[in-house]
């Protein structure tokens, strides 16, 4: 996790508009609690989430709504990360056309279950 | 002393007459005379149109029915009752008044509320006094989303009331106390023209909401009445209210010098017409655009300020670094679950209670919505040039037009990803959009508003949205989108639901649409499961989610197939299982319905998720415990 992206939700925190509910997600963490619980786990999640130029862009897309610490808890196919992610961007996660290809090849390279 | 006040005004007789009644009365003269001083107005030189009012005779049920036929109404929503008898003696002779039959009483104001939302008008329905329990899950709906509707019942005989008799409580009326704008039980038929103006006028002020009018069914029966009904024009006020101009000129400041304004739109911008003025005011300075739940889509979804839900914000914060330090919020009702204590906060609404009520406000904005976005385009303008406001939002208006074009590019790449068996639900909404018409009405409850928000161009000279209710309380979307279709007869109406919600009793208005011939395509996600429930309570960590348990959640079995369920009320249908066969199922849907006929499609949608792979249930047979086989 470089400083600028810790930087980045560290000012997430002192903004001045916070999300307190998830109140259009599937899931019911608060923002807030949500960026301050991420904060510590992202930083010493670097050995968890393998360093990779798209590490930084999948930790702040995919923390807009949810917990980073689901993807730690899901081993899926590669067919199932690519479904699941159209399934997040479908329902709501901000993120560039650019962008989808390098968050589903780093879920794919990192998290994938054993296809045999 | 009001039949005198009444037949005096009507130039039934002269004031002598008034007077000589009034002291063969026992008044004295003084008091009549005093009487006759506060009428005078009334009476002396009214220049009333001439069909301003009528007298009607007949019975209550008549006098009921010439009242409502005065606000125009073109539809009853009814339910069977024998209550219902004395009206339909009265329509007899009144067939422009048509009835739309439901078989459930929540089913009859669920279609009578999205006739209301679709048309802008107020829904009128009359049920089975003992089907008021029935009504109320949407009638809470309705309050929730004050959507103007005038529900009638009738009630027990005025000789019974309090005396717990037969199908009667002492109170219905604190049973639904929560859920009405207003309530009230009949007790002088010749009053029924008075009571239906009241209930018309209440349900339809804004904010408005659902009434609940019981008539003691002998009173409805009662023959020989005579009363008063007003015309229609005597109904209807302009209720366009301007804001205070000096709060609209201190928001104007707000906003002008905000670096980085949020505009956030609510159900009322939809309830008012606001939709064109607010985009006005939104492209002036170019302010991002966050939609709050709603049964509408209160901005142009495909507009490029158009940012999404409240979560959206935050990838549009990485695109514009700036904090948002202007919040004006337009008809959305709070909380929203943000902290706004370092922002200044600008709320317009049309009610004054909903204002600052949860958050306070820097400017309160209180008016007919369309009327307050053109005081605040006409103040900007005044404070700043064209040139100085183009300069002022160059920046913001490239950064965000860019931004969501971006993403709704990846949405797009992501539906057209997504394929395969069972169907990805974003697979069927960009279908879905690709063979409807463009003013086609979408009429959902499927969860997040989000997953139809983001597929159909919704706007004023395009598609329609219609769904959820705020609410949120299941066993609406079907019912209302009979009522949509009735309200829009000319426009494509497509009800989308999850398999749970269908199931919370909503096949009876199948019947309501099979019978009047009412083209709906009705469209079932059907995951076999409670989806978002799973989740939450999955996700939520406690023992259930340790184990592996959905409790609650799992509706696979028995699995149900709806185009089963539709044709037992001879609505044709289809099952979709793979992507692929999408296209074809849809053609033949809208081909039905163009035919004038309805149409089920059943969809096998994926579920993805915590529990996805579930099918666990609490299992129990009561055939097993049996010990006789019977």
């Amino acid at each position: 996790m470089n400083s600028a992206t810790l930087g980045y939700l560290r000012r997430r925190l002192g903004e001045t508009v916070h999300i307190r509910s998830a109140a259009h997600c599937p899931c019911l963490l608060w923002l807030i609690a949500l960026a301050i619980a991420c904060i510590p786990l992202l930083a010493r999640s670097q050995d968890v989430f393998p360093d990779s130029p798209a590490r930084d862009t999948v930790a702040v897309i995919c923390s807009q709504c949810h917990p980073l610490t689901r993807i730690l808890d899901s081993k899926l196919s590669a067919t199932q990360w690519e479904a699941l992610l159209y399934d997040m961007i479908s329902r709501g996660a901000t993120i560039y056309d650019r962008e989808l290809t390098l968050v589903r090849d780093y879920l794919v390279e990192n998290f994938a279950a054993d296809e045999r | 002393m009001r039949k005198l006040v009444d037949d005096l005004i009507q130039a039934k007789i002269s004031r002598r007459q008034f007077l000589a009644a009034m002291s063969a009365a026992s008044f004295t003269t003084a008091a009549a005379q005093s009487v006759l001083d506060s009428v005078a107005p009334l009476v002396a030189g009214t220049d009333l149109p001439p069909d301003f009012t009528r007298r009607v005779t007949g019975t209550g049920a008549d006098l009921m029915v010439e009242q409502i036929l005065e606000t125009g109404a073109q539809y009853l929503f009814v339910s069977n009752g024998s209550g219902l008898g004395p009206i339909c003696d009265a329509l007899v002779d009144r067939p422009q008044l048509q009835l739309i039959q439901a078989t459930h009483e929540g089913q009859l104001v669920a279609i009578a509320d999205g006739y209301a939302k679709a048309s802008g008008k107020t829904g009128f329905g009359m049920f089975s006094r003992v089907g008021l329990p029935h009504s109320s899950s949407n009638m809470y709906n309705a309050m929730k989303d004050r959507t103007p509707l005038v529900l009638f019942s009738d009630h027990a005989n005025s000789n019974r009331e309090g005396t717990d008799s037969h199908e009667d409580l002492d109170d219905w009326l604190a049973a639904v106390e929560p859920y009405t704008k207003w309530r009230w039980v009949v007790h002088e038929p010749e009053r029924l023209p008075e009571w239906v103006r009241n209930a018309y006028k209440i349900a339809g002020v804004l904010p408005g909401g659902p009434v609940h009018v019981r008539v003691p069914r002998d009173h409805l029966y009662q023959r020989d009445l005579t009363a008063t009904v007003y015309s229609g024009g005597a109904l209807n006020i302009p209720m366009a209210l301007r804001p205070d101009a000096a709060e609209v000129e201190r928001a104007a400041k707000y906003l002008l010098d905000a670096a980085s304004p949020l505009l956030y739109v609510g159900p009322e911008v939809g309830q008012t017409g606001a939709g064109a003025s607010l985009v006005e005011l939104a492209e002036l300075l170019a302010i991002p655009v966050v939609q709050h739940r709603s049964f509408y889509a209160d901005f142009p979804n495909f507009h490029p300020l158009y940012l999404g839900e409240l979560t959206s914000i935050q990838g549009y914060l990485r695109a514009y670094p700036v904090p948002i330090d202007c919040f004006l919020n337009f008809g959305a009702r709070f909380p929203i679950g943000r902290d706004l204590s370092n922002v200044a906060v600008i709320q317009a609404s049309v009610d004054g209670t909903t204002i600052g009520r949860n958050t306070p406000v820097a400017s309160a904005l209180v008016g007919h919505l369309d009327e307050v976005a053109r005081s605040l385009i006409e103040a900007i303008s005044d404070l700043a040039t064209p040139a100085q406001l183009r300069e002022r939002s160059a920046d913001r208006r490239a950064t965000c037009a860019a931004h969501t074009e971006q993403v709704r590019a990846a949405r797009e790449t992501a539906a057209r990803g997504s394929r395969g068996t069972p169907v990805p639900w974003q697979r069927l909404m960009y279908e879905l959009n690709r063979q409807l018409d463009r003013d086609a009405v979408i009429v959902e409850e499927v969860g997040t508003e989000q997953k139809v928000l983001g597929f159909f161009p919704f706007a004023d000279d395009g598609m329609l949205k219609i769904g959820r209710t705020e609410g949120r309380a299941l066993g609406w979307g079907v019912g209302a989108s009979a009522g949509v279709k009735l309200a829009l007869p000319n426009r494509q109406v497509v009800s989308l639901q999850g398999d749970g919600g269908f199931l919370f009793g909503q096949t009876d208005s199948l019947w309501t649409m099979s019978r009047y011939d009412i083209p709906v395509m009705t469209v079932v996600l059907n995951n076999r499961s409670y989806e978002e429930t799973r989740w939450q309570i999955l996700n939520r960590g406690g023992r259930a989610g340790q184990a592996n348990r959905d409790y609650v959640s799992y509706l696979g079995d028995p699995d149900v197939d709806f185009t089963k369920l539709a044709a037992a009320y001879d609505i044709p249908g289809a099952i979709v299982e793979d992507s692929e066969a999408l296209r074809p199922a849809i053609q033949r849907g809208l081909r039905t319905l163009a035919e004038g006929r309805p149409f089920m499609l059943d969809v096998r949608t994926r579920t993805l998720g915590a529990g996805a792979e579930l099918s666990w249930y609490p299992d129990f047979s009561l055939a097993a415990e049996r010990s006789r086989d019977v």
